[in-house]
């Protein structure tokens, strides 16, 4: 007969069928027919029936008979194990729940964890051949430059002359701009964008177009021509409802008109999730130079099957050839400068060093699921253990072992598979957490979302888990299956007993030292930034970024005292002030102050800015709010400047100036050298840049007129609000009395002050605070294990601890006794966890900050906590077996 | 049961099934097993309940089909019906039996002598 026939009938009545019942219907007609025809022919009632079964030859051998053809023979005896596993687990419901959740949260964590990681770092760019796409670069060690772009020269060089190059498009950051809206003026983030880019990543609009080449054709740049603009489609949701008729619009922005002309896709967020709006901007081809300007980000795609590498040896080779492309392009240019290409996968440039934060929380999340998924294998043992009786009357009855695994897998597999669909419920509660509140910003969070790997993350956990329960109950119950079944009761000792456990402690206890080792270390990184001082005072301080329409440039100074003044008045204002950055933030104006020497942050201070900020000035004229200069171009330095450039201590009175980074000394216009800063004062080392390494060596102009340095001297300030309580109260009134001042000043990036200062500690807060919560679980779930194992030594001898104590044992050394062989366990799985955590918390290396991954102090006092615990817990296991009395060691019988 | 009678041999039940229905039409269970052991002439140790797998593999091949009828002692009964594909198949099966017949006949034969 056909197979395939035959398969789906039975597939057919796989679903909804009442085959069973049909037959028993029809056996029992066949039954009563039989009887009714040996009645017939003389037999009593009684008997005739008893002929009839005679003949029939088992009822219920036939009904299986017929199961076997009725549907597939593995479905039924899979349904009937889970029957079967579903009734033993409602039996024990606290088993279920604890088995559940231990794994639902070791799963749950590990798969959240995971995802970040696929998500950010393993799945490829959502761009068309995403792997051909680079960035490229330069190294200009001539100007102290170690991560500079392209310029105008390199670009048209390149484009024409790269061979490993198939496009190569140009974006850079703008300034932020003021944007002009019916309800005020909004400071909106720009970048900007040449016609190739959008094509090199191979981006499609959502609506409208792109920029083209004759967006650039001649008139671009030179006023006759609008340049357009294009929004990202996060800004079009936000800030224009989704209207499709804003293609076509203009909007002005920094007093100049834009037309849009499309709008990006959504879930675009290259190079970053802020972008609002891009604008057209190209290098010009006419005279361009060589060393004009390192300014523009550089895209590029590859052709078909090079490498990053492969094309950065290609532009090596080709660059000495620029020699004399373009007037500035000389040998001695050359040599001077020392250009070096860098082309890096555009993946590595977007995901930046995210991936040294997820690896080792992946790690940490692992050992959390291995240490959940140990723990709850000791209770499959306990629970195997006490099935032992039940499981041997089975054998003796003819159950097949195979039968009996099976059953133990679908027990494990029921348990393990509810509990992993509750972890992508964690996971998924996990994610949205880490994405919303995490104090770091993780690149390409817009592509973050569980998908079919995490379901399949977890589901081979499961499987996996169930698997090795089911093995580890089965070769547990496989030996003394005889044994079991013929004594009556316990073995009178029980030097195996519990035994079964060890490993697992083990297990658990090295991987809880490891998590331990790593959140300690982290514990100890934190409270290192911790302690960093800031050289200012973080609480209380609202900052807001605040940018100056072009009209009004020339008149910056003026137009900002005047905030100042207004803010300073503002209700609940105590202080306010300015300055061209806070600390903290990226610092834009780096300069040398010695011919040739390190670059260093300048910053412009409106008066009064180092007492809004609570920073001590050391030496000299703290300017503050009403202070007036007594030197010309009076400047103030850190402490750290102050020490490099005057050793002995004499700064005041001291002149330095601005270099560029080739070593010349600025001017202003042809032949006028800028004239020397005073320093007059000295101001308390402040963390400008970062809280790691040195402090920030730093130049502290004062926002004054007459304005020395028309070059660098900023149109866009930060502004410092100090309250009196939560900073963000403040905004209404501040944002309202800056408005008063000039409607198109445009405000932006309002933030309280503590929210940078946690920013820059963000990586370190978010591994610090997960590792610390899988360590906390893990610490608990290794104690609760050697607990249980200890209580089942108790629980598997307490016949033999009862005959120990008639004869005299101590109550030391039954504790000893019953307490050893975990004990051992703890131990050798801490030395093992030692061995581990020596080998891993390298990986951890680049977080770490005033505290080695070896540190001596925090591994030895993890140890102490992890052993003393387990002590603890063994004793108090123990303590039951010391109250046993002989009499209810024999009732136990 | 009586000793000296045979078990059904394998794989024959389907087949005098299928012949049972061709002679007498639709049958229900019970009217086909005593039909098969008065037609062995009691010689057939057929064990009832063994019918009901052997139908139930006839009915997923098709060759047979079923429905719920009031037997003539008025119980419901579940009667099985010859198909058009099981009238086929028992030529097909006959054929096979006489093949098979043949070369035991040819075995059982075999004398000594024979080259």
């Amino acid at each position: 007969m056909s197979r395939l026939r035959v398969f789906v009938w039975r597939l057919r009545r796989l679903f909804g069928a009442r085959q069973e019942a049909d037959l028993q219907r029809e056996i029992a007609a066949h039954l009563d027919e039989a009887t009714e025809e040996y009645i017939q022919r003389g037999l009593p009632p009684a008997d005739a029936r008893r002929a009839a079964l005679v003949d029939f030859g088992g009822v219920v051998r036939t009904q299986e008979a017929y199961r076997d053809h009725l549907t597939f023979r593995w479905v039924d005896t899979f349904t009937r194990d889970v029957r079967q596993a579903s009734r033993a687990l409602r039996k024990s419901p606290a088993f279920a729940f604890v088995v559940v959740l231990v794994l639902a949260v070791g799963t749950g964590a590990s798969t959240a964890v995971f995802t970040l990681l696929d998500r950010i770092v393993l799945q490829p760019l959502p761009f068309p051949d995403a792997d051909r796409l680079v960035t490229i670069a330069h190294a200009v060690p001539g100007r102290n430059l170690n991560q500079a772009g392209v310029s105008d020269g390199l670009y048209f060089f390149y484009r024409q002359h790269a061979r490993s190059i198939a496009s190569i498009g140009l974006y850079r950051r703008s300034v932020m701009s003021n944007l002009r809206t019916n309800s005020g003026t909004v400071r909106v983030e720009m970048r900007f964008a040449d016609p190739e880019f959008f094509r090199v990543l191979g981006v499609q609009p959502a609506l409208g177009r792109l920029f083209t080449d004759d967006d650039g054709a001649p008139g671009f740049m030179d006023g006759r021509w609008a340049i357009p603009i294009l929004l990202t489609h996060d800004f079009w949701v936000e800030r224009f409802g989704s209207d499709p008729a804003v293609v076509g619009r203009t909007l002005t922005i920094g007093d100049l008109p834009r037309p849009v002309v499309g709008v990006l896709p959504a879930g675009f967020g290259f190079p970053d999730g802020y972008t609002q709006i891009w604008e057209l901007e190209m290098p010009s081809p006419r005279q361009p130079r060589f060393a004009g300007g390192f300014v523009w980000n550089a895209v590029a795609r590859l052709r078909p099957g090079l490498t990053a590498s492969a094309a950065n040896a290609d532009l090596d080779a080709l660059l000495p050839h620029v020699i004399g492309v373009y007037p500035d392009a000389t040998a001695a240019q050359m040599a001077k400068l020392r250009v070096t290409p860098m082309v890096t996968p555009l993946k590595t440039t977007v995901i930046g060093d995210i991936a040294r934060v997820l690896w080792p929380l992946l790690g940490g999340m692992t050992c959390l699921l291995l240490i959940a998924a140990t723990n709850a294998g000791g209770l499959f043992l306990v629970r195997a253990e006490q099935r032992g009786r039940e499981i041997a009357i089975r054998r003796a009855l003819g159950a097949d072992w195979g039968r009996i695994a099976s059953q133990f897998f679908v027990e494990a597999l029921g348990l393990t598979l509810t509990a992993s669909a509750l972890a992508v419920a964690i996971a998924r509660v996990l994610l949205k957490t880490v994405i919303a509140y995490a104090p770091l910003d993780l690149p390409r969070a817009a592509e973050i979302r569980l998908g079919w790997t995490a379901w399949a993350v977890a589901f081979a956990a499961a499987c996996a888990i169930a698997g090795a329960y089911s093995l580890m109950a089965w070769r547990r119950l496989q030996a003394p299956a005889d044994a079991i079944l013929l004594r009556s009761g316990q073995p009178t000792t029980g030097g195996r007993a519990g035994r079964g456990h060890d490993p697992l402690i083990v297990v658990q206890l090295a991987v809880a030292m490891m998590l331990l080792a790593g959140s300690a270390l982290m514990v100890r990184t934190y409270q290192n930034l911790l302690r960093t001082p800031l050289g200012f005072s973080p609480d209380h301080l609202l900052t807001l970024e605040v940018s100056l329409p072009f009209r009004q440039a020339d008149r910056a100074v003026q137009v900002y005292d005047a905030v100042v003044d207004r803010l300073r008045h503002a209700p609940g204002v105590i202080d306010a002030s300015a300055a061209t950055f806070v600390p903290l933030t990226p610092t834009p104006d780096l300069f040398p102050v010695t011919p040739g020497g390190e670059s260093i942050s300048f910053k412009f201070f409106v008066p009064g800015y180092f007492q809004t900020m609570g920073t001590r000035v050391v030496e000299g004229d703290a300017f503050g709010a009403n202070d007036h200069p007594t030197s010309p171009y009076p400047v103030l330095i850190s402490a750290a400047l102050a020490h490099q450039l005057f050793p002995d201590g004499h700064a005041i009175g001291q002149q330095i100036r601005r270099f560029h980074s080739d070593g010349t000394p600025v001017e202003m216009g042809k032949g006028n050298v800028v004239p020397p800063y005073t320093i007059v004062g000295v101001v308390d080392n402040v963390r400008e840049a970062t809280l790691r390494g040195d402090p920030t060596e730093t130049v502290y102009i004062p926002f004054i007129e007459p304005r020395v340095d028309q070059e660098i001297t900023p149109t866009d300030m930060t502004f410092v609000v100090r309250g009196g309580g939560d900073p963000l109260s403040l905004v209404a009134d501040v944002t309202a009395a800056i408005a008063s001042v000039d409607p198109a000043l445009g405000i932006g990036r309002v933030r309280p002050m503590r929210a940078i200062v946690e920013a820059a500690r963000g990586n370190e807060t978010f591994v610090g605070v997960l590792l610390l919560l899988a360590a906390v679980v893990s610490l608990l779930l290794g104690v609760v294990g050697v607990y249980g194992a200890v209580a089942q030594v108790v629980r598997t001898r307490t016949r033999e601890i009862g005959i120990r104590i008639a004869l005299g044992a101590t109550r030391s050394e039954l504790l000893r006794m019953v307490t050893a062989g975990s004990l051992r366990a703890a131990l050798v799985g801490a030395v093992i966890g030692l061995g581990l955590a020596l080998l891993g918390m390298s990986a951890l290396r680049s977080l770490l900050f005033g505290v080695a991954p070896h540190d001596t102090a925090v591994l030895a006092s993890v140890t102490v906590v992890l052993l003393a615990a387990s002590a603890l817990a063994a004793s108090a296991a123990g303590f039951r077996a010391v109250r046993i009395t002989p009499l209810v060691a024999m009732r136990d019988e | 049961m009586s000793p000296g009678k045979r078990d059904v041999c394998y794989g024959t039940l389907g087949l005098m099934i299928l012949k049972t229905l061709e002679a007498l039409g639709p049958l229900h269970g019970y009217r086909i097993a005593r039909r098969i052991e008065q037609i062995s002439g009691n010689q057939l140790a057929l064990n009832q309940g063994t019918l009901y797998p052997a139908l139930l593999k006839l009915e997923q091949a098709g060759w047979i089909d079923a429905a719920w009828r009031e037997s003539e002692t008025g119980r419901r009964v579940k009667v099985y019906r010859l198909t058009k594909s099981g009238r086929r198949q028992i030529r097909i099966e006959e054929a096979h039996w006489q093949d098979a017949q043949g070369i035991v006949a040819r075995f059982l034969d075999i004398q000594d002598d024979t080259p």
